[in-house]
C-alpha cells in the first residue's frame, strides 16, 4: 500500500487495487487487501508486508486464502518436539520477516513449522478472533495503566507527525494497526495463529538448538544475532555449534554480548560492563509493580528449565494471557509516549507461551544492548566500543518522524508480541544481581540458568528504552518477536504479571484446555497426519479433512521425546514403509490418516503373492510376523500408545474385516485336501496314515492345491459331469481294489508257493527235448515243404549255370545259430551242388561274417563247392547298416574304396565293380532272424536294384516276412526248421542229422506245449463253469 | 606249430561252452555271479572282436591305405570320413562338442533319408500295391485275397484313432459297422501277435534243443 502522495493522510491507498481508503482503514474497502503492513514495509525499506514474506516462503500460499489450521507442509519433528499436547504457537513463526528477500520464494531453509502458517482470511481479517474479542481492543488501555518507567522514558519525546500513528487508536492509525497485528495476532492473524495452535509443550521440551535454528531461519540475517548470541554459544560451546553453526560467521557475539554474560563468575566481580553508571535510572523507570515484584524476586525460587534435566516438563507453565483484560477505552489520544507506556503491559497481555526462556532472556538482552548501540549509529557494535547512550538522547533522536515511528512500531511488536517486553519486563521485574547485590556465582552455568540469572542481574540502564536505528531496530524487534513469542511465559514473567493479565490468562488457559480435549475426543488421531500429511494423495488414502484443529500429540509421544532425542534420529520412511503397500481399496471415506495407516498395515500381506504352500499352510505366520515385529525406537510401543488410540485401532480393525476383501487363505481354505475329504483336523496326537505307501507314517503332509496370486478365481465348471456306467464300473474296481488292499493283510508265505504246475510243464518240455535230442528220438523224419520254401528252391534253380554269383547276407549272430544255421546249410548246400557257383558272403553285423565263415567252412558246403568248382569269398563286414547297403546299390565314388575290394580279413578281393547292378550277381539270399535286417536288405538292395531276392528266416519272422513274400518282393522264403528241412529234402533229397534232430526236438515240443496249452484250457473251462455254479448254489 | 590238437581245442572250447551256458542258465534261479560273469564275458568278447572286425575290415582298407596311397584324390576323399571321425571325437569334451554336431547331423540326416526313402519305395508302395492286386482275379485264391483285404483293411481300421468320436465322459463312440469291422481288425491282430509269439517260442525250443545236443555231445566226448 502506498501513502497517497498528494499529502492527504485521511487517505491510503492499497497497494492491490489502488483506491483510496480512509487512513484508518485495516484494509482495503474496495478489494479486502490489508492496508497497513504495507505502509510498514515501505518504511522499513523491505517487503511490503512482513507476512507476505513469510507465505511466500512458506510456499506461496495466497494471502486471500484462509490460514486457518492449514498444514500444507508439516513439519515430522515437529510433531515430536514436545509433550505437553499443545499446538504449535505459529503466531511468532509467522511474523518471523525473511531473512533474505532472496528467499521470499525459496522455501529452503524455512522451517516447517513456518511454513504451517498460512496467511489469514479475508473474512477473517476483518475481525479478531474470539479470544481477543472479549478482551477488547488492544490499544484500549488505559494510559493509567502505562507503567512509570516507560512514561519516564517517554517524557522527553515529541508528539507524533505524519504518518505515524498511535497504537491506540488501531483504527485510525493503519500501520500501528497491521504491525500489532502481526506482532501480536491482530486482526487478520488472529485466526491464523490463535493461541490453541502454539502448545508450549512443543517449545518447551523442543530441543533449544532446534527452536533457535528454526528461529532464526526465517528472519533476516541482521537479526541472528540478536537471536542467538554468542555469548550464550561461549556458554555452552557444543551447543552453540548445533544452534548458531550458521550464524558462525556473523559478527562476533562478543560485539554483542556483554561480558558480563561472557564471563559469570568475573561479573559477579567486576559488576556489568554495559550500564552500571546510570543505576539512577532505575528506581525512575521501573514501575511500581515491578519494583514491588523485584523485591520479592530474591525469595523466588526460579524453575529450572534446562532442557537437560527435564524438568520443564513436568512443571506445568503458564499459559500466556491471550485474553486482554476489559479495560476502558482511554478517553483522550494517547500519545506516542503514552503508547509506549502501556506497551508492555500489552506485551505481557498478550506475550504468547514461551517455551525456552534461555534464549529469550539472553536475547532480551542483547536486543536491549543494540538498541542502546544502535543509538550511536554505529549499528551492530561492540558494547564495550559503544558507551551507553543516554535514553533522553534516544528519545530526542526518537523526535524525528521517522524514527519516532520506528521506535514506535519496534514498541508495538514487543508490546503485541510480547517477547520484547516481557523479557525487558522480566528483566525489570526481576531484581537483577546488582540491584539485589547477588552476584552471579555459577561459574559455567547452564544456558538456561545462566539467562536466569542474568535475568536478575540485569542492569538498570537495560531498563530503559532507547532509540534505535532504523533497521537494526526493526530487525532487532522482529527477530526477537520470532523467537520469543514462541516461549512459554516463564513463572518468572508470570509472578510479574498484573493481576488483570493473570485472570485472562487464566482463561485463556482453560479455554486452550478445552479446545484441545476437545480436540483429542473428535479427531485423537490427527497427529498423525503431522507426521506424513500430502501422503494421502500419493496413497490413494481419503483426504484429511481440514477441520481446522490443532494437531494433537498423544502422551506416549510426549513422553518418547523426553527420553531421547526427537528430531535427528527419526527415521521417518519406516513410517512411510507400510504405506507403500495401501491397496487403492482403502474403505471409509472419513477415515483418516491413521485410520488409513492401520488399514494399510491390516492389509499389506495380502498384496504380495506368495506360493501355494505358504497360502494354504503358512499364511498365517506371515501376519502375525507383521504385527509382532519389534519395535523399534523409532516407532512407539503398543503400550505407549494411548488408549484412544487403542480403542480406535480396534474399531477400524473390525470395520476392515468386515469391509476388506477376504484373504486369499480364506478363499482356498474350502479347497483344502481335509476339507475336501471332509476330515476335520486332529489335535493332539499327529495324525498316522491308513492306508498306502506312508502307511503309519506320521505328520504326512497332504496334498493341497497350489495357488500363486493374490486372489483366487474358481470358475464354474463347463461341462456337466456325467457318471456313466463305465465309470460306475471302474469305481466299483477302484473301490474293490482299495478294500482289497485294506483287508488284505502283509504277504505271508502262502503267496510264495512253489508254481508246481510251471515246474510240471517245464519238466515236460525239457523232457521231450531230451529225448529228441539226446536219445535221438525222432518220430518225424520229413516235412511237407511250402510253397514259399519251393519257391525260393526254384528261383535257385533257375539261375545261370555255370557263372552263377549269389549274394549272401548273414544277418544273424551266433545267440540264434542253432536255428539260422538249418536254414543257411539247406541254402548253400543247394548253392553248393551247382556247378561253377561264386558266392559271395557280408553282413551288416560284426560277428556276421564269423557265422559265414563257419557256415562255410562246413564240410557239406566246403567239400561240395570245391567238387563243383564252385567259390565263396567272404566279404566281411559290412558298415553303415542301411546306408551300408544303398552304398552296395548306388555305388561308392570312384576314388572311395568300394565294400567289395575287400575280404573279412583286409585282403583284396579284385572286384572291380562298386555296386551290385554292375557285377556278376544274380541273386541276394538273405539270412536273418531280425525284421529290420530284412526290410533293410529289401528296401535298400532288392527294389532298387531289381535283383531276386530269397530271404531265409527263422520261424519268429515268418509272419512278417509273408507279406514281402505275398508282394513278390521276395521270390521264395524260408523261414524256420520246418522249411529248412523241407527245402534239404528239395535239393538233396536227404535231411542232415543235425537239421532232423532239431526239427524233431522242436515238433516234439511244440506239439506237447499244443496239449499242455489245450489240457490247461480245459482244466481253466472246468474250474470256471465249477465256480460259477458253486456261485449260483 | 599247433600247440593243442584239434580235438583238444573242441574239448576245450566245448567245455568253455558249458560253463558259460550253465551260468548264463543259472539266471532261471535269479541274478547271481554267474550269470553276471558270462554276460560280461560275452559283451567283452564281441566288443573286442567288433574292435578287431572294425580295423581290419573298415579302417585299415577304407581310411589308412587310402591316406597313404598317396594319390591325392584319394586322399581327399578319404580325409572327409576323417574329419567326421574327428569331429566325433571332439564331442568327448563338452567345450569342443559342438563340432561332432555336424557329424552327427550327417548321419542322421543320410539315415533318415535313407530309411524314409527306402520304407516308402521298399515297403509301402509295394505293399499297397500288392494289397491292390490281390483283388484281381486269380485261380484259388479268391478266399484267400478276400482274407487278406479284409484284414488288411480291418487292422488298420483298428488303429484309425483320430476318427473315434468321444462322449463327454470321454468313451469312444463307434458305430455298429465300426464295431464289426475294429472286432475283425482286432482277430487279426490277435492271430498275427500268436503267430509272432508261437514262432518265437519254436525258434527258442530249436536253440535250447541243439544246445542241449551239443552239451550231451561235449560230454559223451568228455567222457569218452
Amino acid at each position: 500500500m502506498m501513502v497517497n502522495q498528494t499529502g492527504d493522510s485521511d487517505k491510503v491507498l492499497c497497494g492491490v487495487c489502488g483506491k483510496p481508503n480512509p487512513a484508518n482503514a485495516v484494509v482495503c474497502e474496495h478489494c479486502g487487501s490489508r492496508l497497513g503492513l504495507e505502509r510498514d514495509g515501505e518504511l522499513f525499506g523491505g517487503p511490503l508486508d512482513p507476512l507476505d514474506a513469510l507465505r511466500s516462503e512458506a510456499g506461496g500460499v495466497e494471502s486471500s486464502k484462509s490460514p486457518t489450521g492449514r498444514l500444507t507442509e508439516p513439519e515430522p519433528d515437529f510433531v515430536f518436539g514436545d509433550h505437553e499436547g499443545r499446538p504449535t504457537p505459529i503466531r511468532a513463526e509467522q511474523t518471523s520477516p525473511p531473512r533474505d528477500p532472496s528467499l521470499a520464494s525459496s522455501s529452503t531453509g524455512i522451517p516447517g513449522w513456518i511454513r504451517h502458517s498460512g496467511p489469514p482470511s479475508p473474512g477473517e481479517e476483518g475481525e479478531p478472533p474470539s479470544w481477543l474479542k472479549h478482551a477488547g481492543p488492544v490499544v484500549s488501555e488505559p494510559p493509567g495503566e502505562i507503567p512509570d518507567w516507560l512514561s519516564h522514558v517517554a517524557l522527553p519525546s515529541t508528539p507524533s507527525s505524519g504518518p505515524i500513528t498511535t497504537p491506540a487508536l488501531p483504527h485510525e492509525e493503519p500501520s500501528f494497526e497491521e504491525a500489532l497485528d502481526w506482532l501480536s495476532g491482530g486482526p487478520g492473524s488472529v485466526e491464523e495463529l490463535p493461541a490453541a495452535e502454539s502448545p508450549a509443550w512443543l517449545l518447551e521440551d523442543m530441543p533449544d538448538e532446534d527452536l533457535a535454528i528454526e528461529s532464526t531461519e526465517g528472519l533476516p540475517e541482521s537479526l541472528e544475532p540478536l537471536l542467538s548470541p554468542e555469548w550464550l554459544d561461549n556458554a555452552d560451546e557444543e551447543l552453540s555449534l548445533d544452534i548458531f553453526g550458521d550464524l558462525e560467521e556473523e559478527p562476533s557475539g562478543e560485539d554483542f554480548a556483554p561480558d558480563w554474560l561472557l564471563e559469570p563468575e568475573p561479573l559477579a566481580e567486576e559488576k556489568p560492563l554495559t550500564r552500571p553508571e546510570e543505576p539512577e535510572l532505575v528506581p525512575e523507570i521501573t514501575p511500581d509493580w515491578l519494583v514491588e515484584m523485584a523485591g520479592e524476586a530474591p525469595g523466588t525460587e526460579l524453575p529450572d528449565i534446562s532442557g537437560e534435566e527435564g524438568e520443564t516438563d513436568e512443571e506445568p507453565l503458564p499459559e500466556p494471557p491471550d485474553v486482554l483484560p476489559a479495560e476502558p477505552a482511554p478517553a483522550h489520544e494517547p500519545s506516542e509516549i503514552e503508547l509506549a507506556e502501556e506497551l508492555p503491559e500489552q506485551g505481557l497481555a498478550e506475550s504468547e507461551p514461551i517455551g525456552l526462556e534461555e534464549p529469550l532472556l539472553e536475547e532480551t538482552i542483547d536486543w536491549m544492548d543494540e538498541l542502546d548501540s544502535l543509538d550511536t549509529g554505529e549499528g551492530y557494535r561492540a558494547e564495550e566500543d559503544v558507551p551507553p547512550s543516554d535514553p533522553l538522547r534516544a528519545f530526542e533522536i526518537e523526535a524525528e518522524p521517522e524514527s519516532g515511528q520506528l521506535l514506535e512500531l519496534s514498541l508495538d511488536e514487543q508490546t503485541e508480541q510480547a517477547a520484547p517486553p516481557s523479557l525487558a519486563e522480566e528483566v525489570l521485574e526481576e531484581p537483577g544481581p546488582l540491584e539485589e547485590g547477588l552476584p552471579i556465582e555459577e561459574p559455567e552455568p547452564e544456558p538456561v540458568e545462566e539467562a536466569v540469572e542474568v535475568e536478575e542481574g540485569v542492569p538498570d540502564w537495560l531498563k530503559e528504552i532507547d532509540l534505535v536505528g532504523e533497521e537494526e531496530r526493526e530487525e532487532g524487534a522482529t527477530a526477537e518477536m520470532a523467537t520469543e513469542s514462541s516461549q512459554p511465559v516463564s513463572p518468572l514473567i508470570k509472578s510479574g504479571m498484573p493481576d488483570w493479565l493473570l485472570s485472562g490468562e487464566e482463561a485463556e488457559d482453560q479455554e486452550a484446555r478445552q479446545e484441545i480435549e476437545q480436540a483429542e475426543a473428535e479427531k485423537p488421531s490427527d497427529w498423525l497426519d503431522i507426521l506424513a500429511p500430502g501422503e494421502e494423495e500419493a496413497l490413494g488414502m481419503p483426504p484429511i479433512a481440514d477441520t481446522g484443529e490443532e494437531p494433537l500429540i498423544p502422551d506416549w509421544m510426549k513422553e518418547l521425546t523426553d527420553e531421547e532425542e526427537p528430531f535427528p534420529d527419526l527415521d521417518f520412511p519406516e513410517l512411510e514403509t507400510p504405506m507403500a503397500a495401501a491397496d487403492e481399496k482403502a474403505p471409509a471415506d472419513n477415515m483418516d490418516w491413521a485410520a488409513a495407516l492401520d488399514w494399510v498395515m491390516a492389509e499389506a500381506p495380502a498384496a504380495p503373492a506368495v506360493a501355494g504352500e505358504d497360502l494354504l499352510g503358512l499364511s498365517g505366520d506371515l501376519f502375525s510376523l507383521g504385527e509382532e515385529e519389534p519395535i523399534t525406537a523409532e516407532e512407539p510401543a503398543p503400550e505407549e500408545m494411548p488408549e484412544w488410540f487403542h480403542k480406535l485401532q480396534e474399531q477400524e480393525e473390525e470395520s476392515v474385516s468386515v469391509e476388506g476383501p477376504p484373504s486369499p487363505v480364506d478363499q482356498i481354505d474350502s479347497l483344502r485336501y481335509s476339507a475336501i475329504l471332509g476330515a476335520k483336523p486332529e489335535e493332539g496326537e499327529p495324525a498316522l496314515e491308513t492306508y498306502g505307501a506312508l502307511k503309519d507314517v506320521a505328520d504326512v503332509i497332504q496334498p493341497e492345491l497350489i495357488f500363486e496370486g493374490s486372489s483366487l478365481v474358481v470358475a464354474e465348471p463347463r461341462d456337466e459331469l456325467l457318471l456313466t456306467e463305465t465309470h460306475a464300473e471302474q469305481i466299483l474296481l477302484v473301490e474293490k481294489y482299495l478294500h482289497a488292499d485294506r483287508a488284505e493283510a502283509p504277504l505271508t508265505r502262502a503267496g510264495r508257493r512253489v508254481p508246481v504246475l510251471r515246474w510240471v510243464v517245464a519238466l515236460l518240455i525239457l523232457a521231450a527235448l531230451l529225448i529228441s535230442a539226446v536219445m535221438d528220438y525222432r518220430p518225424f523224419s520229413s516235412a511237407s515243404a511250402p510253397s514259399a520254401a519251393t519257391a525260393a528252391y526254384d528261383a535257385l534253380e533257375e539261375l545261370a549255370g555255370d557263372t552263377t554269383t549269389v549274394l549272401v547276407a548273414f544277418e544273424f549272430e551266433p545267440d540264434t545259430a542253432a536255428e539260422m544255421n538249418q536254414i543257411a546249410r539247406a541254402i548253400l548246400e543247394h548253392l553248393a551242388t551247382r556247378d561253377s557257383v561264386t558266392v559271395y558272403t557280408i553282413s551288416t553285423r560284426t560277428t556276421g561274417s564269423a557265422v559265414a565263415d563257419d557256415i562255410l567252412r562246413d564240410d557239406s558246403i566246403y567239400s561240395r563247392l570245391k567238387e563243383n568248382s564252385g567259390t565263396w569269398l567272404n566279404l566281411g563286414y559290412l558298415p553303415g547298416k542301411a546306408n551300408g547297403v544303398s552304398g552296395l546299390t548306388i555305388g561308392t565314388p570312384t576314388s572311395a574304396v568300394s565294400p567289395l575290394a575287400h575280404d573279412y580279413l583286409g585282403a583284396e578281393t579284385g572286384i572291380e565293380e562298386d555296386r551290385l547292378v554292375d557285377g556278376e550277381i544274380d541273386a541276394i539270399v538273405i539270412l536273418t532272424n531280425r525284421y529290420d535286417d530284412l526290410k533293410m536288405w529289401v528296401e535298400q538292395a532288392g527294389t532298387p536294384s531289381g535283383l531276386p531276392v530269397i530271404a531265409g528266416v527263422s520261424a519268429t519272422l515268418a509272419p512278417l516276412a509273408a507279406p514281402y513274400w505275398d508282394s513278390k518282393q521276395l521270390i521264395g522264403l524260408v523261414s524256420g526248421v520246418n522249411d529248412a528241412v523241407a527245402y534239404q529234402q528239395l535239393s538233396t533229397g536227404r535231411v542232415s542229422p543235425v537239421t532232423l534232430t532239431t526239427f524233431n526236438t522242436q515238433a516234439l515240443v511244440s506239439t506237447l506245449a499244443a496239449l499242455i496249452i489245450i489240457i490247461g484250457a480245459v482244466w481253466n473251462g472246468i474250474s470256471s463253469r465249477r465256480n460259477r455254479q458253486e456261485r449260483r448254489k | 606249430m599247433n600247440l593243442l590238437t584239434a580235438d583238444q581245442i573242441t574239448l576245450i572250447t566245448g567245455g568253455l561252452g558249458f560253463l558259460i551256458t550253465v551260468a548264463l542258465l543259472s539266471y532261471l534261479i535269479g541274478d547271481n555271479l554267474l550269470y553276471r560273469i558270462a554276460i560280461h564275458l560275452f559283451v567283452g568278447v564281441a566288443a573286442g572282436y567288433a574292435v578287431l572286425v572294425v580295423i581290419y575290415q573298415v579302417l585299415r582298407p577304407r581310411l589308412i591305405e587310402p591316406l597313404l596311397s598317396g594319390n591325392p584324390e584319394t586322399i581327399a576323399v578319404a580325409s572327409v570320413p576323417l574329419m567326421l571321425l574327428l569331429f566325433l571325437v571332439l564331442k568327448l569334451s563338452p567345450r569342443t562338442s559342438a563340432i561332432g554336431n555336424i557329424s552327427i547331423a550327417y548321419l542322421i540326416g543320410v539315415g533318415t533319408a535313407v530309411a524314409v526313402g527306402g520304407a516308402i519305395t521298399g515297403t509301402l508302395l509295394p505293399q499297397v500295391q500288392a494289397t491292390g492286386q490281390l483283388l484281381g482275379p486269380g485261380e484259388g485264391q479268391l478266399l484267400n485275397n478276400i482274407i487278406i483285404l479284409l484284414g488288411t483293411v480291418a487292422t488298420l481300421l483298428f488303429f484309425q484313432y483320430w476318427l473315434r468320436k468321444r462322449a463327454p465322459s470321454g468313451e469312444i463312440k463307434r458305430s455298429p459297422i465300426m464295431r464289426a469291422v475294429v472286432a475283425v481288425g482286432q482277430t487279426f491282430l490277435t492271430i498275427t501277435l500268436g503267430t509272432i509269439y508261437g514262432g518265437l517260442i519254436l525258434s527258442g525250443i530249436a536253440i535250447l534243443g541243439e544246445q542241449v545236443a551239443s552239451l550231451y555231445h561235449w560230454i559223451n566226448a568228455l567222457i569218452g
